[in-house]
């Protein structure tokens, strides 16, 4: 299909109906991703019964629009309450939660609206141009490729960690470690269960992530709380709701625009998906960005960089779909599950015998980023209002929301178990100097790292020279490398002044 | 209060032995019946040897420098890890509530003493009470019945 078919294809999916079954999705969208422990796929599968009776060009753009809402929603308890509502809102917490701890919260909110909403806007757009590039592009990435990758990603320990850096990588590898537990992917036996049989498919990415991110926090917040005994929000008189000026985003834009090329090229991979994008661009933002060495104290840029990735994530991560049947995420696989509902086959083919579907597909994802604009900007204030209530009943909300959120991934108390495990050894990991946010780091790239390096060492058949002699893996790793020195030279520079 | 060193030095002991209980583990999974370079135990065994290493180096660190930072104390208190432990404990009977008794009746006694423990006036046992309640049902409204999530079946709701 050539790009004009496809534009042809995105206006004749347009229609009011389809208007307003995208401000449904990108509504239940948010609503779901700012719960805890709902993610994106799950929000999703949830709207994916009453797609059934509907018309498919609708029932598309609805799931489409849904993806993009659940994406920014995850950012909105991030940035308020320092509990990301998806595993790819991790790093937006960083900063996010700083920026509205400074007493700017429509601003925090805001940098996360517009990124979100310009990095699946014109990620689309590329998405659309490009489609047959990004298809070229995922083919020639061979499993070495995706190991450099991983790489690449695991490489920002260094400009995460403060202090000594050794703990970073100590962090790192605790994560990589959690990551191997369950079946290996080669020779299906199972590893490190310890006799547990729910951890066969291993450990749970929701509970695990928001645990070492979340509630190691929000164990921190209680704690001061039980001892201090406040009744009243510390936020309260501080509450701000000014959200940003299009110069303030404009700002912003070299971050903006290259965390959106990392959210494509991510997202086109099967396996890799928005929350290795979102740490991949929080890295570079932090080495592009002008106020580099001041992120982690709340810094525009380091909102920006990883919520446009996430979002452009949702475009390119349908392109594999769409093109050759592969999902390029697990939203992107119930999107799938919902073209079979609609006896449609996701592949090759599909542009011959459903052009409707990618028209369909592209124009949610194209509307969806202007009806969440409206949306998130109509939803901002009581969002942050929700921080003025007294933290003795925030806390207790938040801590049963944690454990609900757990439950809802239907795989019982055991995930809640896991919920407190990393919980605790995140909040004492953070105590002893460690970084629980880099552990998540290794724990989302594990599987990616250990696959692919086993699999390229098993077509090499043993040879490491295959990392060298492979252009795209020796530039990714050359990258890498860059990063990584760069990143060194970073922490000393503080340290002498 | 402990001194930073002492904590770094007990962290890095406790992963050398976490790293060598993961070699060890990771040694005694069955060869892969293919040629496989690496195997299922080769990348795991490559991670604990970088863990006790760089865990030696942490504990060498600690032991050798005579700084300030490194012998400052720890702003953790007994008296947070006496806290810490009650909030672990009552997370943990809360999630056994739920599965044994039931969701509503543990969230809403979970809700309870979070409040008392958090610092709620008792003077006015209304404002926990009914607080606590409207969480329980709204969670229980929220998941059990919009995102149809398995909420436990105790023998009570």
């Amino acid at each position: 299909m050539t790009t004009l078919e496809l534009w042809q294809q995105i206006f004749a999916a347009f229609s009011p109906m389809g208007l307003v079954w995208v401000f449904v999705g990108v509504t239940w969208g948010i609503f779901g991703g700012a719960l805890p422990g709902v993610t994106a796929s799950l929000a999703m599968s949830l709207a994916l019964p009453f797609t059934i009776a509907m018309d498919p060009v609708n029932a598309f753009m609805l799931l489409a629009s849904c993806y993009v809402g659940a994406e920014y929603g995850g950012s909105i308890p991030a940035i308020l309450l320092s509990v990301p509502g998806t595993p790819a809102n991790a790093p937006t917490a960083m900063d996010g939660h700083q920026m509205h701890l400074n007493g700017h919260s429509g601003k925090a909110l805001g940098y996360s609206l517009v990124g979100g909403s310009f990095g699946s806007f014109f990620g689309g757009l590329i998405g659309v141009f490009l489609l047959g590039a990004l298809v070229k592009i995922a083919l020639l990435l061979d499993p070495s490729a995706m190991f450099a990758l991983a790489f690449f990603g695991l490489s920002a320990v260094v400009s995460m960690s403060k202090g000594n850096l050794a703990k970073g990588f100590i962090s790192i590898l605790l994560g990589i470690m959690l990551g191997t537990i369950g079946s290996d992917n080669f020779s299906g036996m199972t590893r490190f269960t310890m006799g547990m049989i729910q951890l066969g498919d291993g450990v749970s990415d929701v509970p695990a992530v928001v645990g070492f991110v979340a509630a190691s926090e929000l164990f921190g917040q209680v704690i001061n709380q039980i001892k201090e005994k406040r009744l009243t929000s510390p936020m309260l008189g501080k509450l701000d709701f000014t959200f940003i000026t299009i110069k303030e985003f404009f700002a912003t834009i070299k971050v903006a625009l290259a965390s959106m090329i990392m959210g494509l090229v991510v997202g086109v991979m099967p396996g890799a998906g928005p929350t290795i994008a979102s740490f991949i661009a929080y890295n570079e933002g932090k080495r592009l960005s002008k106020d580099g060495d001041k992120f982690g104290t709340g810094v525009p840029d380091a909102i920006v960089a990883p919520e446009v990735a996430n979002n452009a994530c949702v475009p390119a991560a349908v392109v594999p779909l769409l093109s050759f049947g592969i999902p390029g995420s697990t939203s992107a696989a119930i999107m799938l599950g919902g073209m079979v509902m609609h006896g449609m086959r996701p592949g090759p083919l599909l542009a011959e015998s459903n052009p409707e579907a990618l028209g369909a597909v592209f124009l949610g994802i194209l509307l969806a980023c202007p009806c969440l604009l409206i949306v998130g900007r109509l939803m901002l204030k009581p969002w942050v209002k929700v921080t003025a209530i007294p933290p003795h009943f925030l806390n207790t909300i938040i801590l049963v929301l944690l454990v609900v959120g757990s439950l809802a991934l239907n795989e019982g108390i055991f995930a809640v178990g896991i919920l407190l495990f990393c919980a605790f050894a995140g909040y004492v990991m953070k105590l002893a100097g460690y970084n629980p946010i880099a552990t998540v780091l290794g724990f989302v790239l594990s599987q990616l790292v250990e696959d692919n390096l086993r699999r390229t060492m098993l077509l090499s058949k043993g040879s490491l020279m295959t990392f060298v002699t492979h252009p795209i893996t020796l530039v990714l790793l050359l990258l890498t490398a860059g990063s990584v020195i760069v990143g060194l030279r970073n922490r000393k520079a503080p340290a002498k002044s | 209060m402990s001194k930073k060193k002492y904590l770094d030095m007990i962290s890095s002991v406790f992963l050398i032995l976490l790293g060598a209980i993961y070699f060890y583990a990771a040694s005694k999974l069955p060869a892969p019946l293919t040629k496989e370079p690496l195997g299922p135990a080769g990348f795991p065994q490559f991670l604990a040897i970088l863990l006790i290493g760089l865990s030696i180096s942490v504990l060498v660190r600690a032991v050798l420098d005579k700084s300030e930072s490194n012998n400052s104390p720890t702003s953790f208190t007994a008296r947070d890890f006496k806290i810490l432990i009650i909030l672990m404990i009552t997370l943990i009977l809360y999630a056994a509530g739920i599965w044994y008794v039931g969701y509503i009746v543990s969230t809403f006694a979970f809700c309870c003493v979070c409040f008392w423990l958090m610092g709620a006036p008792l003077d006015k046992p209304i404002k926990i009470l009914v607080p606590s309640l409207i969480i329980a049902i709204a969670c229980f409204v929220l998941f059990g019945l919009l995102f149809k999530a398995d909420l436990g079946s105790g023998f009570l709701f």
